[in-house]
């Protein structure tokens, strides 16, 4: 009984932590309960993320308020191109020690931080874009052979402008497959737009108070991880993941006409892994379908790649994937 | 082990267990729909089939055939068990608690948050009932076998099969009544050439009958009845019981009666009123004709008389005596003839088998027929020497075989085969007399007689002219 008690404490504070995170931030965020969320669960499970929207819809500042609540080191890098890697990862400086000698120091880049705000990050050039690579996949950076340990946790979040396309750099597939999520900044609806006219041209001004911190996050981290998931269900998210693939099992028309290239193992990690966080802040044990579902859109959208067809004919990978949601069974 | 756990195992085993028999329940329907489906198409072609294959048959067959078939598609396993559990999960909402708590119950160790995942499902899964809350479905299968169960039903009462014999339902009746109608003719034609009344009267009978139902005046059942009216007819107006006559004739073959009929005719001009062998002394042509004529001879003997002694009126009266008892016997045999084809009839109308047996007989008497032939050496011609006809083996044959092997117009052109023999002639003197030679003309003349071939005026004058074929020749002789 002991257990089970534990276990309940766990999934209350789990879950208690995540309403204390939406609340605060919806002081200083006006809507994008649904991003926010999303984020949260990215973070719970240690990934990065891609957020895409028009200017002004509030990334930056819903990253900023993040790293604000969550008690972490928090580091803003603006993408442009002339920024170079060392601009971001740090590099070696000349200085002198207290006996006078001459030394080479470590100056630490922005990226040492828990959480990197990598802002219009398609400005920036390929050779910029990929110092961020290592940092994400391994989390440490090597400068002057000497490789330098980031902490935990760690976690990137990039913005891109989906318009402006010119003298900028898409990201290369490769980097964009270490992204846990991508998300996509809709616009405020009537009523958000109206509460942030009020919020933001008075004189109030909101301040966040932390409510998790590094050991919090990392402690949530474990117990997502502990949650656990029927055969079942896991076989749902494998084959969404297949039906991405042209010639994978259960692959739809939708599919087999427009995807150049599937999902990769990396999008069934994230499926599971984000659905068990999201069951974790629902307080349940378990995973469910509907935890699957739900992620899927943020979690595979970035990882397929579609043809010159559908670009022709206007598919986006949203629309294949709500054809693969609505066509594979939960249950053969 | 907990509560938990033990409330969980029993709940599913009972919840699959149900779903098991609801879906081996859905299985059967299924089967019994496409048997059913089947046995409705396959009714039009029942008489097609073998005669045991009754419509009858047709839905446990194909229920037996296609079953294990339909079991072994979509046998029970673990994708089922999980869809089961998919439907308990989302009938109660239990998100994915059932079927989580299911497969942690396989594994020997629960961990922590595995634990609660049993404890909430147990909780929420203590008190359902899988039979309340899964009733049984009625698949369109379920909904449609019975109304197809009762059109098989009804088909099969219909009869509704399209048989060989009758393209549309009673037509049965009428290939009856043709066949009737033209045995019939046969027979009147057989009948009035050989003085049978009995024989005449049922024919007539018979043909009426069949005029009745050629022109759609009767059903089957009706002449099937009447039918069988004329069978017990026949029986009750039987002129002559086979044994009752005092003659060899029972154990003569209808040939051999028609011959000994045409040796009596051959003989009664010679002993007409006012002609010279009606006196009561026997002229001695009249006696040496006397004793080429084998049959009568034999009859004479068998009377205790002698041709030496023999008067004009003895003679005359043994003739007529004769006569009328190859008359008789032929009226007889004719009668089993006629009944012997009814009763064929009847089976035919009876269905399938009636059909079948019919065959059999018709085959049969073929058979016996070809056999008699050549045990008689050359069928209806006369014997290889004088007067040794009447030593074969002349028993009548089984009335079952018999007799259906003169039903004319009933058995068809069926195969022949002939045999040509080559050889240079050797001149040497006949081994067959010229009265035996004779008689054979007469009876084929006799046989052409009853065909429809010669018209009626002139049958009288062939007649007279093959009778007076023996005087003529005898007359030259002198």
């Amino acid at each position: 009984m002991e257990v089970l008690t534990e276990v309940r404490e766990r999934m209350a504070r789990a879950g208690h932590a995540f309403e204390e995170v939406k609340t605060e931030i919806s002081r200083a965020v006006v809507g994008h309960e649904e991003l926010i969320e999303q984020l949260f669960i990215a973070l719970v499970c240690g990934g990065h993320c891609l957020l895409e929207g028009v200017p002004g819809l509030g990334k930056t500042l819903i990253v900023r308020s993040l790293g604000e609540i969550l008690n972490l080191t928090f580091s803003r890098i603006q993408f442009t191109p002339d920024l170079m890697p060392a601009d971001i990862t740090g590099t070696n400086v000349l200085t002198d020690d207290p006996s006078g000698r001459k030394i080479f120091e470590f100056q630490q880049g922005p990226v040492f931080a828990h959480i990197v705000l990598a802002d219009e990050i398609n400005r920036a050039t390929p050779k910029t874009q990929s110092a961020l690579l290592e940092a994400m996949q391994e989390q440490s950076v090597t400068v002057g052979g000497k490789a330098h340990r980031l902490e935990s946790p760690f976690m990137v979040l990039a913005t891109q402008n989906p318009i402006e396309m010119e003298g900028t750099y898409p990201l290369p597939e490769a980097q964009i497959d270490r992204f846990f999520f991508k998300l996509l900044v809709q616009y405020p609806s009537k009523e958000e737009l109206g509460r942030i006219a009020d919020l933001t041209t008075t004189s109030a001004s909101a301040s966040l108070r932390t409510v998790l911190d590094a050991d919090d996050v990392l402690t949530i981290r474990e117990w997502v991880r502990e949650v656990p998931i029927a055969d079942a269900v896991k076989d749902y998210a494998v084959r969404l993941v297949l039906a991405t693939h042209t010639a994978g099992d259960g692959s739809v028309p939708l599919t087999q006409k427009f995807i150049l290239y599937g999902s990769s193992p990396r999008g069934l990690q994230s499926l599971i892994l984000a659905a068990k966080a999201r069951s974790l802040l629902s307080a349940r044990p378990n995973v469910s379908f509907e935890d699957i579902r739900s992620v899927v859109l943020p979690g595979l959208g970035h990882r397929i790649i579609l043809n010159l067809e559908a670009d022709a004919e206007g598919i986006s990978p949203e629309k294949v994937l709500a054809e693969v949601l609505e066509r594979v069974p939960e249950v053969l | 082990m907990s509560d938990e756990r033990l409330i969980l195992q029993e709940r599913f085993s009972e919840l699959l267990r149900w779903e098991r028999l609801k879906r081996r329940e859905g299985i059967m329907v299924t089967v019994l729909f496409y048997s059913l489906l089947l046995s409705v198409s396959v009714l039009p072609a029942n008489a097609l089939l073998a005669p045991w294959a009754g419509a009858f048959y047709f839905p446990p067959l194909f229920f037996l055939i296609l079953a294990p078939g339909f079991f072994l598609r979509r046998p029970w396993g673990r994708r089922e068990s999980l869809r089961a559990l998919f439907l308990l999960d989302k009938t109660l909402r239990l998100e994915e608690r059932a079927i989580t708590a299911w497969e942690i119950l396989g594994c020997k160790e629960a961990k922590g948050a595995e634990q609660l995942v049993i404890q909430e499902a147990g909780e929420r899964l203590r008190g359902i009932d899988p039979r309340a809350l899964f009733k049984r479905e009625y698949s369109w299968h379920a909904i449609l076998t019975p109304p197809l169960f009762l059109v098989w039903l009804l088909l099969v009462w219909l009869d509704m099969g399209v048989h060989l014999e009758k393209g549309v339902p009673g037509s049965q009746s009428i290939s009856v009544a043709q066949r009737l109608k033209e045995f019939s003719r046969d027979l009147q034609e057989r009948a009035k050439s050989q003085g049978l009344n009995e024989s005449l009267k049922i024919a007539h009978a018979l043909e009426e009958l069949a005029e009745q139902n050629l022109k759609g005046e009767g059903s089957e059942k009706k002449l099937s009845g009447e039918l069988a009216g004329i069978f017990n007819r026949i029986e009750d107006t039987a002129p002559v019981k086979e044994g009752e006559s005092e003659l060899t004739l029972p154990s003569t073959t209808r040939e051999g009666l028609v011959d000994f009929k045409v040796e009596l005719e051959t003989l009664k001009p010679a002993l007409l009123p006012g002609s010279a062998g009606a006196e009561n002394k026997l002229e001695p042509e009249i006696r040496r004709r006397l004793a080429t004529l084998p049959r009568l001879k034999e009859e004479i003997e068998r009377s205790r008389l002698s041709i030496e002694k023999l008067e004009g009126k003895e003679l005359h009266g043994l003739l007529e005596r004769l006569e009328q008892g190859v008359i008789a016997e032929l009226d007889r045999r004719t009668l089993l003839e006629i009944k012997e084809f009814l009763a064929l009839l009847l089976e035919g109308i009876g269905g399938k088998e009636g059909r079948e047996a019919l065959q059999a007989q018709l085959q049969a008497a073929q058979v016996w027929l070809s056999e008699t032939e050549k045990a008689k050496g050359k069928g209806s011609l006369p014997g290889d020497r004088p007067g040794t006809k009447g030593e074969f083996s002349q028993t009548p044959p089984p009335f079952k075989a018999g007799a259906a092997t003169q039903l004319k117009g009933l058995l068809g052109e069926g195969k022949g085969s002939s045999l040509t023999w080559r050889g240079e002639a050797q001149g040497r003197e006949s081994q067959i007399s010229q009265e035996e030679i004779l008689a054979s003309y007469r009876r084929q003349a006799e046989e052409d007689l009853a065909s429809e071939r010669i018209p009626e005026g002139l049958k009288e004058t062939i007649k007279r002219y093959f009778l007076s074929l023996g005087l003529t020749e005898s007359k030259r002789g002198e």
